[in-house]
């Protein structure tokens, strides 16, 4: 017997709600460094926790809109990229009235983007909806081949290229660790997402 | 105005880039013509992608940075600093 198809969930208001939750859990990942990066001294722990974090926040911008979707199709696919796009919006929202008030972030954040606070909200509203939507290509490709479409399955690789990055890059002084297990997290991810439409076509 | 302009500036960021790649490809293409062997020529004009669209997207990021200091010199001083500017003026 085979198993019910999973019905893909692309209703408006869906959308804004697990957009909500996906930008909510952005957020809360984002209050999680920042405490972790200002109540503990610079050092190799410190590193490795906000890598962890990192990672976290990554497999939840990356995966939960294709969970909240149920990608199976293209147009399940599109869903968990608008689920994505509005994440990004709702955590700019947070951000813009909770975080920035209170003076969250170091003044070196800011110095990236040239002094402007607002260099990292388009940065993020593009990457977040990429990372989504690249999530929900595997997670649809995975759910094709008939194999576990869950979160924690379809992250474990991903999340393998970011620690093997962080902890290479990191260790041998090369780049920031959590900086650098964020990039190999997404550089895995995207190749994954390929390698599904490469199967496709 | 200035803070619109920051954020269509960092949005345009992956349009530069995949547009200087897209120029590079051809350019890189019009020199692998002259060449027979089908992997030296994928190979030259993946390289021209790569070095356009990485020298463009390097040169805009850092004009992005300079965006900020920039502007500042157009914008007109906020109701609290305009004592102090128009003593400076003075």
């Amino acid at each position: 017997m085979t198993a019910p198809a999973t019905a893909v969930r692309s209703e408006f208001r869906h959308i804004l709600l697990s957009g909500a939750i996906v930008g909510a859990v952005t957020a809360a990942a984002v209050v999680l460094f920042l405490l972790v990066s200002r109540l503990l001294s610079p050092g190799i722990v410190a590193s490795v926790l906000l890598m962890l974090i990192v990672l976290a926040g990554g497999v939840a911008a990356a995966f939960l809109p294709g969970f909240f979707a149920a990608s199976r199709t293209v147009q399940g696919v599109a869903s968990a990229a608008a689920i994505a796009l509005w994440g990004t919006i709702v955590f700019m929202a947070i951000d813009i009235i909770l975080l920035r008030p209170f003076k969250a972030y170091p003044w070196t954040w800011d110095a990236i983007g040239g002094g402007s606070t607002w260099w990292y909200l388009p940065i993020w509203w593009m990457l977040g909806t990429f990372v989504g939507w690249m999530g929900a290509i595997v997670t649809s490709g995975r759910a094709a081949r008939g194999g576990d479409p869950s979160v924690r399955s379809l992250a474990l690789p991903a999340v393998s290229g970011g620690l093997g990055a962080g902890l290479g890059l990191g260790l041998g002084g090369l780049m920031f660790m959590p900086v650098a297990a964020g990039a190999g997290f997404v550089l895995s991810l995207v190749v994954f997402a390929l390698v599904v439409l490469a199967r496709k076509g | 105005m200035a803070h619109l302009l920051v954020v269509v500036g960092w949005l345009m960021t992956p349009i530069w880039a995949w547009a200087a790649s897209h120029v590079g490809l051809w350019l890189g293409a019009l020199v692998a013509l002259r060449f027979v062997n089908p992997v030296v020529m994928l190979v030259i004009a993946g390289a021209g992608a790569f070095l356009f669209g990485f020298a463009v997207l390097w040169t805009w990021v850092r004009f992005m940075r300079h965006l900020p200091h920039l502007l500042s010199h157009h914008m007109a001083p906020r109701a609290t600093e305009e004592h102090a500017a128009i003593a400076a003026a003075d």
